[in-house]
């Protein structure tokens, strides 16, 4: 049998159903977005683009475009800083360090959602974090972690912690390939370390950093559930995002044609955004491989 | 750098530390400000107050139960069964699409590769609706079927995404020497490449677990207040109804406690998974 025989063989199959449940859902979601739709009196009526037209203009959907951009940009910095720190870290040897790599996945498995929870009870003003200042200095006032000015941080530095993991076991795996003896050669060259980590670490980390950033700026753009858990997007809309607001108008306004125009205005973002990383990976690659 | 060690561990682990030490206090630890940084008299009270078994508080006094007990299991078990099928037959699925995607050379690899990869930009609101439309017209409303296939669509592209790249890292003489043994092209994917492939396919296994263990958003759009819930909306519900923090904590550990053990188990594996090489 050839190859490509073989290939479209064991392809086809899978591709059809994805696309097969995947393609109603998809089209019908368009189809919703040029609707404008009041489901309490069952009103269906085809109104084009306007519903597009009204979100480009409407003052919340561009505040939850504001807060989904600042808090994308807060979870990848931070994120890919604690992933390098992270990772450099474990590849140093000291006692105890197994013990850090084996558990270091531990955030991540526990999704979101999870981390959405377990630092809305660090954060209370009985939470832990306060309450370990005050037990230490009794005249401290508890931080408002989940107020107007901190709640974006606060939440960003909780997907942070949930994040960050993955990002550090992929370039902790890259930094153990590094031979020892160019860190040796730089030495004896007279590098310092900062030059040693531009010079010698940084052509082999860049990749799976870069590739990490994707991730994580995908990520971050459909934040949702930790939003939910932590502050359901508050105070007032401090913490509303585009996918809250898509919630919002889709399930508690019921403006589902309305709902549905905005989520195409973030899946057009995501979809530029990782299509121009994945160009400029791939042709960095490439030109590197020549 | 054993400070650095010291930061990192305690930013992995304080976190949990306190939603496992709240799950082990009384709420009158729990609630005072500042709370007790540590359970001074530890209890499992939480956890039988949680399946409605008789509990005693500190002056030995009978502590009320939370009244959940039926909607935790039941969350508890939903997610049990959504996520060893999803898992199943995501590997059943993937593990043939990552193969083809991974090793073979046909015209339209790249851009299948890339396609799958692009189904991952959805915001899983963006076709919540539509879904619960499809579902209702086809009669599965509610149900873990539902559930399970539409994690099916989260699942398999980000799982063949990340094999693709394992079964590319196999050097290209393993197959060869099969094909010259004379193995058809079934046999040597199925009796060489997927063998060798192993620990890749494993560390794909416990990823599809967890992200069918943990997906909330469209468990709550889909199941929330049916008998198929799943954990992370019961939560979430626990949390509005429930003005009970030690009680909330002891709940929220019994969520977290597969997906956290199974990813320690097997974080050897998961840690080879490399998502780089596919590109």
């Amino acid at each position: 049998m050839p190859e490509s025989t073989f290939a479209y063989l064991l392809v086809v199959p899978v591709l059809t159903c994805l696309v097969a449940v995947m393609l109603y859902p998809t089209l019908y979601s368009i189809w919703l977005s040029t609707q404008t739709v009041d489901l309490s009196i069952n009103y269906w009526h085809w109104t084009g683009a306007s519903n597009y037209v009204q979100a480009w203009l409407d003052p919340q959907v561009r505040g939850a475009t504001v807060v989904t951009v600042e808090y994308t940009v807060y979870v990848t910095v931070l994120a890919i800083a604690v992933a390098v720190c992270g990772a450099l870290l474990l590849n140093q040897r000291f006692k105890g360090n197994g013990f850090l790599v084996a558990t270091a996945i531990l955030p991540w498995s526990l999704s979101t959602y999870a981390a959405g929870v377990l630092f809305r009870y660090l954060y209370l003003p009985g939470g832990f974090l306060n309450s370990f200042v005050i037990h230490i200095d009794s005249s401290f006032t508890p931080i408002p972690f989940i107020s107007h000015n901190l709640v974006l941080l606060s939440i960003a530095v909780a997907h942070t912690w949930q994040v960050a993991p993955l990002g550090m076991l992929f370039i902790y795996a890259a930094l153990q390939v590094i031979p020892e003896d160019l860190y040796r050669l730089a030495k004896t060259d007279g590098m310092t370390a900062i030059g040693r980590f531009a010079h010698v670490t940084w052509p082999y980390i860049r990749l799976p950093v870069a590739i990490f950033a994707v991730l994580v700026t995908g990520e971050a753009a459909k934040a949702f559930d930790i939003i939910f858990f932590m502050s359901g997007g508050g105070p007032g809309t401090a913490s509303l995002d585009l996918v809250y607001e898509i919630y919002r108008q889709t399930f508690v306004n019921y403006q589902l044609g309305y709902g549905a125009a905005i989520s195409y205005g973030l899946v057009a973002i995501v979809i530029v955004i990782s299509t121009a990383y994945f160009i400029l990976i791939s042709r960095r690659r490439r030109t590197e491989a020549l | 750098m054993y400070v650095g060690a010291g930061l990192l561990a305690l930013w992995t682990f304080v976190p949990i530390y306190w939603l496992l030490a709240m799950s082990f206090m009384y709420n009158s630890e729990v609630v005072t400000i500042p709370a007790d940084l540590y359970p001074h008299q530890p209890t499992f009270a939480n956890y039988l107050r949680l399946f409605d078994l008789p509990a005693y508080g500190l002056s030995g006094q009978r502590l009320a139960t939370i009244g959940q007990a039926a909607i935790v299991r039941q969350g508890w078990v939903n997610s049990l069964i959504v996520a060893v099928s999803v898992t199943a037959l995501t590997m059943l699925l993937a593990v043939p699409l990552a193969y083809a995607l991974g090793r073979l050379k046909f015209r339209l690899r790249s851009t299948l590769l890339f396609s799958v990869v692009t189904t991952r930009a959805y915001p899983p609101i963006a076709v919540l609706i539509p879904f619960s439309f499809l579902f209702s017209v086809v009669g599965l409303e509610g149900t873990r079927l539902a559930l399970i296939i539409i994690y099916l669509t989260i699942t398999i592209p980000l799982v063949s995404w990340v094999l693709t790249g394992f079964f590319a890292g196999v050097p290209l003489s393993v197959e060869k020497l099969a094909r010259v043994d004379g193995l058809t092209r079934w046999q040597t994917f199925y009796r060489v490449m997927v063998p060798v492939a192993g620990p890749g396919i494993a560390a794909c296994a416990v990823i599809a677990f967890i992200a069918a263990w943990n997906e909330f958003t469209f468990s709550l759009i889909l199941t929330a207040g049916s008998s198929s819930q799943t954990f992370p909306p019961t939560l979430s519900g626990m949390f509005f109804q429930v003005a009970d923090p030690a009680a909330m904590a002891a709940a929220s550990i019994l969520g977290f406690l597969p997906p956290a053990l199974v990813a320690l188990a097997f974080q050897k594996w998961i840690r080879q998974v490399n998502i780089v090489d596919p590109l």
